[in-house]
């Protein structure tokens, strides 16, 4: 309680309360404390939104407001909208359109909506994006929540809706994707902001299916539309402590001491942890199959410190005030010293040495900072070079952009009534993180139960052990159970981020192919080097892959610097250095007077051709030979080209003399589907005797979906509808091994397994079904609409057989577990298409429009994986446009409030259309690749093109802040 | 949060002009039918719908970073302060403690929309919504067709958050044309004193005081 106590009467969701509040209290923090845990916290400073709940009918934001100004008043939230379990049609449109993905904004969005459909029952999508713009979400690009805004409309107005279903076209026999004509929407001739429908073109080759390519509503997502608490962010156990970390404000400094004493004289703390009090164990923070890549580098707290915000001491207290007095009283004795923070002057001689500690091995030139030095080759790079025609240079960057998923870090750990320490936390890797602990806090990896609830979102950053081995320590210490949280402000200077990067190519072409690449990566991975090779080796692999030409040179420096570490982050290298191959293939395109999509058509990968360096880069480690089995990337193509009309305006825009310019970009991208060799998944179906489903699996679904396409997975082979089968992840104790939620690795790899333990247990079920037809063999007996028929017309229903096999004939579990791991990672590719307008005396740059036509083999499920590519351009519109860490001299961030940084709001977002080109990749589950990071990838490239249409000028650095593109024209001028 | 129940229509003084409480939550003004239309579109760029029900005006106008624009807006609307003691105070000297008026501030006091007052509203930012990187409010006030004074306040160009240029003041008098507005838009450009940051560096926001102040005044010779 913060301040003075004070008796307040308000109405919550119809239920008149009698609560006694601090005069300082906010309204998120009471509600949340009497159980209304819908309301969730996304920042520290009023900026996300997601907290909004509605006073007296009107929106605002609990954490903003205090809870003594609410008394007399009535406060609705998400748990007062449903009435006897039956959803509010704003609950409902939500769930119909996907419009919840990780969830943690949705009580917000839902509230907001609300208030306006209670004001306003037939808003127009320009009021919606009004509306809406003060809730930000991280995941869904808004065109489904803008969609699922005005689907209640319809639907509080009682227009019938149907649920939302994507446009088809099926291609018969000999046509092809110039035979399919868009319906007028979706060319935007009006400048319309209307969300419409993905689109799903799938070729005439491609098997039928029933649950699999349908529309299927999350599995999840009633719950997360009801508000309930289902996140780590929403977990308490009885008895717990509270930790909280003490952090440097200092880039680079010794610790001479620390001085604990009056934080562990203070009555109600129980533990103080320093470097002086934990082991010195070496390892590395990213969550990643074993053996780690180097370096160990890191230690749970060290008595150095490497950048603001780096971990100097932990405290486990009774009360969160309590836990931040007693941090308050830690005395630390620092001695400043020298730090750089840019990479190229990290990696000069006489730079300050920011890993000089004898017992981190592996870095590769500790006095310069340089963590990893890689080359790869293939060809004759330099033959080639010599007998190019014409050979092209260009220098580019990108920025170091935060995931700000809604959902902070939050880990809880408790002893159980074995004895083992749970860590229930919010991870996209559990099972590396049972294995990360246990040697951190002395334990044996089998005393750890690792327990992952919902995720409110990662993008990354979740794929790395950021609180968990700390509040495990405090646990082991301590003995009772410790919850640990971040701020917003914490997630900014002690999480990860994305790598920035300096791309610097080198391309020989003769004629119009591309005969030879070179491509230099300066990898910035902030004061620790967790993913700091992988990164760049992916970088390396995708950003010469592209247009892969035979001889090809891939050299990279990973430099250390005093910036807050990077790691994971959606997209994973491939983001940063596809930028600059596609940039620098427009501007040679431009050079040679050769048309850019030809030129790019005529280089790109093609199917049946090599990737030449995907021997040589791995992550990590060598890796696998590939060559592309599909490609839907030139129908992908044509399909933007019509749809956006792309030569038409291209030439139209190239003759613009005016201040306001508009612009048309293209752009190429591709990805991967997980780590060749490397991912492995596991999963477990079991038969109950209702002739149900129960599917484990270790995979963690982040928000993305993957769950229910999972689901959609087992349902397909088992002859069943989606809702016969509950999908359970994931707990180390109960659920199989998967590598985590990363590489875009879950519909493919993790959909391998649920495929191949599905198949098991259909065997098994056909198989129990012979016996009670007496049939000699399963042979002939078909599975499907929760049935085995024989041939010769008799059949049993799933509950027959699952009730014979369990209760009553030769009984038996019926059940499966199956692995999954592939030496091959197809490529997803996408056209992505950008229509922006410049405008040239202040540099301001407005995306219009953009349009995403990809090839991500079959669509498991067209309305989850078209919610992945509009979140993911959205995410990637940001790291163009305005996201960026910005450091000042002192290594502090200028930007550490999600105002500052500024994610795409609603109204910031232009319209997003999706097509998917659908092929059938036959290594994938039922022919699908991948989706997640390929969204990515294009809009960077395609957004920079755009610019370079209607200005004449390439703006190589991002973001596209205004004055780089005022300057940029100036210059030209 | 204790704001007065929605008011179709803000109260006058008796010299007409607007009297908003200071716990009035900013939607008040949104919603209220004869706020200046300036200030409705300054509202809705700077604050969210919720900020607006849960920000009170005095807030949001005695803290101008909580909304640059708006705060920009109230200064070139010529707004004033009142306080419980009955002192009134122009907006732009109490921002800048040029005054000293007695007692606590209670509220604020807006012009009402007149037909001889025009505005116009000109900003660079990264996107839509965000903070204005340098964002510039003008309001002219002609008599006839002159210039009786013009107002034009700038954000992102002076070290604090919002401030009134003085160069506008050579409008007077003269009628509103283009070459007139580039000379003043030249004048600010002189006269700001902009802090550089990430977004934007001392040259590049003095550049835009003189676009975007050209824009500003330009919009308001057609409104």
């Amino acid at each position: 309680m913060r301040g003075k106590s004070v008796d307040i009467t308000l109405t919550v969701n119809g239920q008149e309360q009698h609560w006694t509040v601090g005069n300082r209290d906010m309204l998120l923090h009471v509600l949340r404390e009497h159980k209304y845990f819908s309301v969730k916290q996304g920042c520290d400073t009023g900026d996300c939104g997601i907290c909004t709940v509605l006073v007296d009918g009107k929106p605002v934001r609990s954490c903003m407001t205090r809870a003594v100004d609410v008394a007399g008043k009535t406060v609705l939230t998400t748990e007062g909208l449903a009435q006897q379990g039956e959803l509010h049609p704003i609950q409902e449109a939500f769930v119909e359109t996907g419009g919840a993905q990780c969830g943690f904004c949705t009580p917000g969005k839902i509230m907001t909506a609300k208030a306006l459909l209670d004001r306003n029952p037939n808003p127009t999508v320009e009021e919606v994006r009004e509306s809406m713009s003060g809730v930000l979400c991280r995941c869904t690009g808004y065109v489904r929540t803008n969609d699922a805004v005005l689907r209640a409309a319809r639907k509080l107005r009682g227009e019938d809706t149907g649920p939302l279903q994507p446009l088809r076209f099926h291609l018969s026999e000999g046509e092809t994707v110039e035979d399919v004509e868009l319906p007028e929407p979706y060319y935007r001739r009006d400048n319309a902001l209307d969300p419409l429908p993905p689109v799903v073109i799938t070729p005439p080759d491609m098997p039928e299916t029933t649950v699999v390519g349908a529309a299927e509503t999350k599995v999840d997502a009633r719950k997360l539309v009801l508000g309930r608490p289902v996140y780590a962010f929403d977990k308490f156990v009885d008895g717990m402590l509270y930790g909280a970390l003490l952090t440097s404000p200092h880039a680079h400094a010794r610790i001479l001491d620390i001085d604990t004493s009056a934080a562990e004289a203070l009555p109600g703390v129980h533990a103080v942890l320093t470097y002086k009090n934990v082991p010195r164990v070496k390892h590395a923070s990213g969550g990643q199959t074993p053996p780690q890549p180097p370096p160990y580098d890191q230690v749970m707290f060290d008595n150095k410190v490497r950048h603001v915000g780096d971990r100097v001491a932990a405290v486990a207290a009774e009360t969160p005030e309590l836990a931040q007095k007693a941090l308050r009283l830690i005395k630390v004795k620092y001695e400043p010293l020298p730090h750089v923070i840019d990479p190229m002057e990290a990696m000069k001689p006489g730079a300050p040495v920011i890993h000089d500690e004898e017992d981190t091995v592996g870095i590769y030139d500790a006095q310069r900072n340089i963590v990893h030095h890689i080359e790869a080759e293939v060809g004759d790079v330099d033959a080639a070079f010599a007998e190019a025609d014409f050979i092209y240079e260009g220098e580019y960057y990108t920025p170091k952009q935060q995931h700000v998923h809604l959902e902070p870090h939050v880990t809880l750990t408790w002893w159980d009534e074995n004895d083992r320490l749970v860590i229930y936390t919010s991870t996209q890797v559990p099972f590396h993180l049972r294995r990360m602990v246990a040697p951190l806090v002395g334990l044996e990896p089998k005393q750890i139960r690792v327990i992952k609830p919902r995720i409110g979102g990662g993008f990354g950053n979740k794929q790395e052990m950021i609180l968990e081995d700390v509040c495990a320590m405090l646990t082991v210490r301590t003995g009772k159970p410790v919850r640990m949280e971040f701020s917003r402000t914490q997630e900014f200077y002690s999480t990860r981020s994305s790598h920035p990067n300096i791309v610097r190519y080198k391309v020989g072409v003769k004629g119009d192919v591309v005969t030879a690449a070179e491509l230099y990566l300066v990898g910035d991975t902030g004061a620790y080097g967790t993913h700091g090779l992988t990164v760049q080796m992916v970088g390396g692999l995708k950003g010469l892959s592209l247009y892969n030409p035979p001889n090809a040179r891939f050299v990279s420096d990973v430099v250390y610097t005093n910036q807050p570490p990077t790691g994971a982050f959606r997209g994973y290298g491939a983001t940063q250095a596809q930028y600059g191959f596609e940039v620098i293939m427009e501007e040679i395109a431009e050079q040679l007077g050769l048309d850019v999509v030809d030129f790019k058509g005529k280089n790109v990968l093609k199917i049946g051709e090599p990737m030449y360096l995907a021997e040589k880069l791995g992550e990590g480690r060598e890796g696998y030979p590939q060559d592309l089995t599909t490609s839907g990337l030139a129908e992908c193509t044509r399909i933007g080209l019509e749809a956006t009309d792309f030569y038409a305006k291209r030439k139209a825009y190239a003759k613009q003399t005016g201040r306001y310019r508009k612009g048309i970009g293209f752009a190429n991208t591709m990805h991967g589907s997980g780590i060749a060799g490397l991912d492995m998944a596991a999963a477990t179906i079991k038969m109950w005797d209702d002739g149900t489903f129960f599917l484990t699996i270790g995979a963690t679904d982040i928000g993305t979906g993957s769950d229910t396409i999972l689901a959609q997975i087992a349902a397909e082979v088992l002859g069943v509808p989606l809702e016969d089968v509950i999908v359970y992840s994931s707990d180390t104790d109960f659920t199989p091994y998967d590598t985590g939620a990363y590489a875009s690795s879950t519909t493919y790899i993790s959909g391998g397994a649920v495929r191949k333990a599905a198949l098991k247990v259909k065997k098994q079920i056909l198989e129990f079904a012979a016996l009670m037809f007496e049939l000699e063999s399963p042979e002939g007996l078909v599975l499907k609409d929760r049935k085995v028929i024989a041939p010769d017309g008799r059949s049993f229903t799933l509950w027959d057989i699952g009730m014979a096999s369990t209760h009553q004939m030769e009984q038996r579990q019926i059940m499966a577990t199956a692995s999954h791991i592939s030496y091959v990672s197809p490529p997803p590719a996408a056209a992505s298409f950008a229509e922006v307008t410049v405008d040239t005396w202040t540099g301001q740059v407005t995306v219009d429009r953009f349009f995403v036509a990809a090839d991500i083999g079959r669509v498991i499920n067209p309305v989850t994986a078209a919610g992945q590519v509009e979140g993911g351009v959205l995410q990637a519109m940001g790291f163009v446009m305005s996201e960026e860490m910005v450091f000042d001299e002192k290594g502090r961030l200028a930007n550490a409030t999600i105002r500052d940084y500024h994610p795409f709001l609603v109204d910031d977002a232009p319209p997003i259309d999706v097509v998917f080109v659908e092929t059938n990749e036959e290594t994938g589950p039922f022919g699908a690749k991948s989706v997640a990071e390929l969204a990515m990838d294009g809009a960077a490239p395609a957004i920079v093109s755009a610019v370079h249409n209607a200005t004449g000028v390439w703006v190589r650095k991002l973001p596209l802040y205004p004055e780089r593109v005022w300057r940029a024209i100036r210059e030209q001028a | 949060m204790p704001h007065p129940t929605l008011t179709p229509t803000l109260p006058t003084t008796e010299t007409g002009w607007l009297r908003i409480q200071g716990d009035a939550s900013l939607q008040t003004l949104v919603e209220a039918a004869n706020t200046p239309a300036l200030l409705k579109q300054a509202l809705k760029r700077s604050f969210s719908w919720q900020e607006r029900n849960d920000m009170n005006v005095l807030r949001a106008t005695l803290s101008p970073d909580q909304g640059p624009l708006w705060a920009a807006a109230l200064l070139a609307w010529d707004t004033q302060i009142y306080f419980d003691s009955g002192d009134i105070a122009p907006y732009g000297a109490f921002l800048k403690r040029e005054v000293k008026p007695a007692g606590r501030s209670s509220g604020i006091l807006i012009r009402p929309e007149a037909e001889q007052t025009r505005w116009g509203v000109a900003e660079v930012a990264r996107t839509r919504r965000d903070t204005p990187i340098v964002g510039v409010v003008a309001v002219v006030d002609m008599k006839g067709t002159l210039v009786e004074t013009a107002r034009v306040a700038l954000t992102g160009v002076w070290q604090r958050t919002a401030d009134l240029a003085q160069a506008p003041a050579q409008l007077s008098g003269a009628e509103l044309s283009s070459d007139a507005i580039a000379k003043v838009a030249a004048a600010i450009a002189a006269e700001v004193d902009p802090r550089p940051n990430f977004l934007g560096s001392v040259e590049y926001r003095r550049a835009m005081a003189e676009v975007l102040s050209a824009d500003a005044l330009t919009q308001c010779m057609t409104e």
